[in-house]
């Protein structure tokens, strides 16, 4: 059907769209049409018709305006004339005037936009400065561009690279490829007690380093020849604290350290601490070649973090290609063809190398990632709150759009004086945003575990983004109650034509997403945590309860293990105790093996623990078939092994018993298994059981002890492990571990996640439901004589509330619907990472529903209830 | 068919000798041209409306909002002092131009 006042009205939009015509004129131009249509209506022309015809003869809206513009004089600076001047400095005041008087007459609600919006911009900030702090590892380097770590892929070897290669391979490359200027090499320097004088202490801090490394590296010395200091053997280079606490305000130079008591290193140079910013860091450097090692010089022995600078202009993708060639020639093709290596550039290091063996953790972009975007959803929160508050008290300044329309403001003016106040408030918000994120970023920092600060005005492209995000949040959330507000038609609303706020389909809509995005949050958080506490109550196959660690930290004590056990064991709250190279948790090791009826380039992945005969005992392993090693068989200590069931299916032995197996590597000969263990976690949850392997290595590779202790007694017999262990070990400070601590770390990133999701979480529905406080509390207001008349009528105070919050249910309940899913695939993506999974139950998503549900109803319900139980004399005795 | 020239040129004197014989408003001006001149000059009615706007602008007529009987109130034109001027003048134009033209286009005499 055709709508003869619905053509109209449309007609009349586009007229509107022309700046040229006013309201007159509009109204002249309406008139002139329905004449027209009427007069072509009494000619007989039906409805529609009459319609087209009419506003053929009337004209296009464009050529009319076209017609009107010709009407106006061009001014000089072309200005259209009907357009006021760009600047207007007698107004500047006036906005100002009027946005500090809203601002002060409405403090509730600026103060709700303010705080919103400083929440969002707080969380922004916060986060901003980890990311720019995650983004500046290494390149504080001079020739960052150009140094590359050389890592290589074994094949056989469990892991899918490693970090560290053989010594010899870093010198090849440099003599081999012309595109390479320089190596420099790295190896852990073990914990050592460093003595001068009366000053004794424990240093793990130390790497040995080529001479070259001042030359690859940006370590600038404060003092010393950088071109000779890690020269000779016996020299070091301190760090400028480390230097500190030994020689106080002596000059180190020259002067020396003893380490372990028998070796003295000379201060050959001393460098500023290393940034917190760098993949690796160090206390002190000793000269490479004081490194005393049998395989030093060995091509398959990976212990040397190398590193290359690239001549400029090299490609690293070239310099790649070519290393595999320089092994073939030394090592002899055959040997080569297990190494795959390759190239990480060193700033790429920090957040997105995760090969074994690195340095130090790494991050990973992912979580860095993770935390931008749930920040940016806080901030979303924030910014929509501003955007339904604005609007939603678009009402209460019609009249003064209405007198400054009618003073001639054109609507873009009027535009841009309420954005400009919105961006005000944007920068009032900012101002309060860094002080908050100035308070809380000690604690953020402690929690991300790095040192955070806020960066000083030199750093000005933060600062300039931070600016750049509160003007975009400010008018992003401004430009649409800029719109409604300006579109007012004066006439309409000086004569206080103008009925209750139309719009609220897209605050609705706005609130909905508000509340989704906090549900996906709840439920995340809830997810990640749920999986957590999976974690933590599985069982892992052996018990880590009650298991201390106590570090075997030199040649004698762990020679003189076995003694200490027995003296432990005296103790009857001692129940067992195992020595060990490494333990379950990470610390396996992955070397090549050779077992029977394998070719040596086909056999699967294993790893590795090196154990003595009580270690199946004290973690309480269970032998699935076989035996467990034992004192009875001494031949166990060198030539037999235990391997898991998940080792027996992957090598295909139905029979693994009496199978043979040799590692070379480590001097082991082919030797039989003895027995076989049921499956347990020696790794995180994240990674499926996979096949290993123990063997009883010579008592001197021993780095660990694991007591187990009977529970309920665990402080007196810490005590007494402290006393024998004082007997035992004088040298070094007795220091212990949990093992269920041990293990709970492999998991502290993913507890920093669940952690940060639920402050996210918390944060977005505090900010929401300071939003939802003031729409509340606005619409309440709005309604106050609706709710005296119901109340007169007869309404009960019960359906009175209902009335005001059934809406806000409504929307909740949509929220979640929208909200499940999408958390529900988000969440379903995360826990890919972890080989064992607990079930995402339903129960989690109906639970974080109803607890947003609930928290938006309490915000709401205060201004229900208070406006139910106002007496409606009240309301309704001024009409 | 009259000269898109011819049109804008004359909108001007017409409207202003309309008006002269009273006040009046947009749509009726419209619709006395049309019947006047027999359907030959067709104003575009959009036309109309920019052209009284720069005339009032311009001090030739003046207008005021008259509320009509059921409805819309209706812009009503005058002519001013002004305008009555501006039509004598214009009138004088077009009749010297009239006079220049019928002479000129009249048949030749044989001897003149």
């Amino acid at each position: 059907m055709f709508d003869l006042e619905k053509a109209f009205r449309e007609w009349e939009r586009a007229l509107r769209k022309y700046e040229a015509f006013e309201d007159a004129l509009v109204a002249d131009l309406e008139l002139q049409l329905r004449d027209t249509y009427g007069a072509l209506r009494s000619e007989g022309l039906v409805d529609e018709e009459a319609f087209r015809q009419a506003s053929i003869r009337v004209g296009t809206p464009e050529k009319i305006a076209a017609e009107y513009r010709k009407n106006r004089v061009v001014a000089l600076d072309r200005r259209k004339p009907w357009r006021p001047a760009r600047f207007m400095p007698a107004l500047a005041w006036n906005y100002l005037k009027t946005a500090g008087r809203k601002i002060g007459r409405q403090k509730g609600y600026t103060f709700i936009n303010v705080a919103g919006l400083a929440v969002g911009l707080a969380c922004a900030i916060l986060v901003m400065i980890y990311v720019r702090h995650e983004l500046s590892f290494d390149r504080y380097h001079a020739n960052r561009d150009r140094i590359y770590r050389l890592a290589t892929k074994v094949r056989g070897a469990a892991y899918e690279g490693i970090a560290k290669v053989p010594g010899p391979w870093g010198p090849a490359v440099l003599k081999d490829l012309p595109e390479v200027r320089q190596v420099t090499r790295f190896v852990f320097f073990n914990e050592a007690l460093v003595t001068r004088g009366e000053i004794r202490s424990f240093e793990n801090g130390g790497l040995y380093a080529d001479p070259s490394v001042f030359e690859v590296f940006t370590f600038p010395l404060l003092a010393g020849d950088p071109a000779t200091a890690l020269e000779a053997p016996g020299s070091i280079v301190v760090a400028a604290s480390f230097a500190k606490k030994y020689f106080g305000d002596e000059d180190p130079l020259g002067r020396s350290l003893t380490f372990d008591a028998k070796d003295e290193f000379v201060v050959r140079g001393i460098l500023p601490d290393v940034p917190p910013n760098s993949h690796f860091m160090f206390d002190f450097l000793v000269s490479l070649a004081t490194y005393r090692n049998q395989n030093r010089e060995n091509w398959k022995w990976q212990q040397f973090y190398t590193y290359l600078l690239l001549k400029e202009g090299a490609s690293a993708e070239g310099v790649a290609g070519k290393i595999s060639d320089v092994l073939a020639r030394n090592m002899g093709p055959d040997e080569a063809a297990a190494y795959s290596p390759f190239l990480q550039r060193l700033t790429d290091i920090h957040l997105r190398s995760n090969l074994f063996r690195e340095m130090e953790a790494n991050s990973d972009i992912a979580t860095v990632t993770l935390f931008a975007v749930a920040a940016f959803f806080v901030l979303l929160v924030a910014c929509f709150n501003f955007m339904n508050l604005t609007t939603a008290r678009a009402l209460t300044r019609a009249k003064e759009v209405g007198v400054r329309k009618a003073a001639g403001a054109a609507r873009r003016q009027l535009g841009a004086q309420f954005l400009g106040e919105s961006v005000l408030v944007g920068f009032m918000a900012l101002v309060a945003a860094i002080l908050v994120a100035n308070l809380t970023l000690p604690a953020f920092g402690l929690l991300m575990g790095r040192p955070l600060t806020l960066p000083g005005l030199e750093a000005w492209p933060f600062w300039l983004i931070l600016v750049g995000i509160t003007v975009a949040a400010s008018a992003g959330s401004g430009i649409y109650p800029a719109f409604v507000l300006s579109a007012f038609q004066p006439a309409d609303v000086l004569k206080g034509r103008l009925s209750g706020p139309k719009r609220r389909g897209l605050r609705r809509a706005l609130v909905t997403i508000q509340f989704a995005i906090s549900v996906v949050l709840i439920v995340s958080a809830g997810v990640v945590r749920s999986q957590l506490q999976f974690v933590r109550a599985r069982q892992l196959g052996f018990n880590p309860a009650q298991l201390v660690v106590l570090p075997l930290r030199d040649e004698a004590t762990r020679t003189g293990a076995e003694n200490l056990k027995k003296e432990l064991l005296k103790n009857p709250n001692v129940l067992a105790a195992a020595a060990s190279a490494n333990l379950p948790g990470g610390g396996d090791w992955g070397v090549p093996y050779e077992p029977e009826g394998w070719p040596k380039d086909k056999t699967p992945p294993l790893r590795m623990l090196a154990v003595d005969q009580d270690f199946v005992k004290t973690f309480e392993l269970s032998v699935a078939s076989g035996r467990d090693f034992s004192r009875d068989h001494p031949a166990d200590a060198s030539e037999a092994f235990l391997i898991n069931e998940e080792a027996a299916q992957e090598l295909a032995w139905p029979e693994p018993l009496g199978r043979t197996i040799a590692i070379p590597v480590l001097q082991r000969g082919r030797a039989p298994v003895v027995g076989v263990l049921k499956d347990f976690h020696f790794r995180s949850l994240k990674e499926r059981i996979g096949p290993i392997l123990l063997f009883i290595p010579p008592p001197d590779w021993f780095t660990v002890l694991t007591v187990k202790l009977r529970a309920g007694a665990i402080p007196e017999t810490l005590a007494y492990i402290e006393r024998e262990w004082a007997k035992f070990d004088p040298v070094h400070p007795f220091a212990y571990s949990f093992m269920d601590e041990r293990f709970a770390r492999l998991y502290a990133s993913e507890a920093r996640i669940g952690r940060l999701l639920g402050d996210a979480a918390e944060l977005a529905v505090l900010v929401g439901c300071l939003g939802l406080f003031g729409l509340a509390a606005f619409s309440t207001e709005q309604r106050t004589k609706e709710i005296g008349i119901r109340k007169v009528l007869g309404s009960s105070v019960w359906s009175i509330i209902r009335l005001l919050s059934g809406e806000i249910l409504a929307l909740v309940g949509l929220a979640n619907i929208i909200a499940w899913p999408v958390a529900y695939f988000a969440m379903r993506g995360w826990l890919q990472k972890f080989a064992y999974r607990a079930p995402v139950s339903p129960a989690l998503f109906i639970l974080s529903g109803l607890l947003a549900a609930t928290i938006a109803l309490l915000t709401v319900s205060w201004q229900s209830v208070r406006a139910s139980l106002a007496n409606p004399i009240d309301s309704l005795r001024d009409e | 068919m009259i000269s898109k020239q011819l049109m804008a040129a004359s909108t001007r004197p017409i409207i202003l000798a309309i008006l002269a014989r009273g006040e009046d408003y947009g749509y009726s001006i419209i619709q006395k041209v049309t019947n006047i001149s027999g359907g030959s000059l067709e104003w575009t009615d959009g036309m109309l409306y920019p052209v009284l706007q720069r005339m009032e602008m311009d001090g030739l007529i003046s207008s005021r909002w008259v509320a009509s009987g059921g409805g819309r109130p209706r812009r009503y034109y005058r002519i001013t002092g002004h305008g009555q001027k501006e039509l004598e003048t214009e009138l004088a134009g077009w009749r010297s131009v009239w006079k220049a033209l019928t002479k000129f286009s009249a048949p030749v005499p044989a001897e003149d």
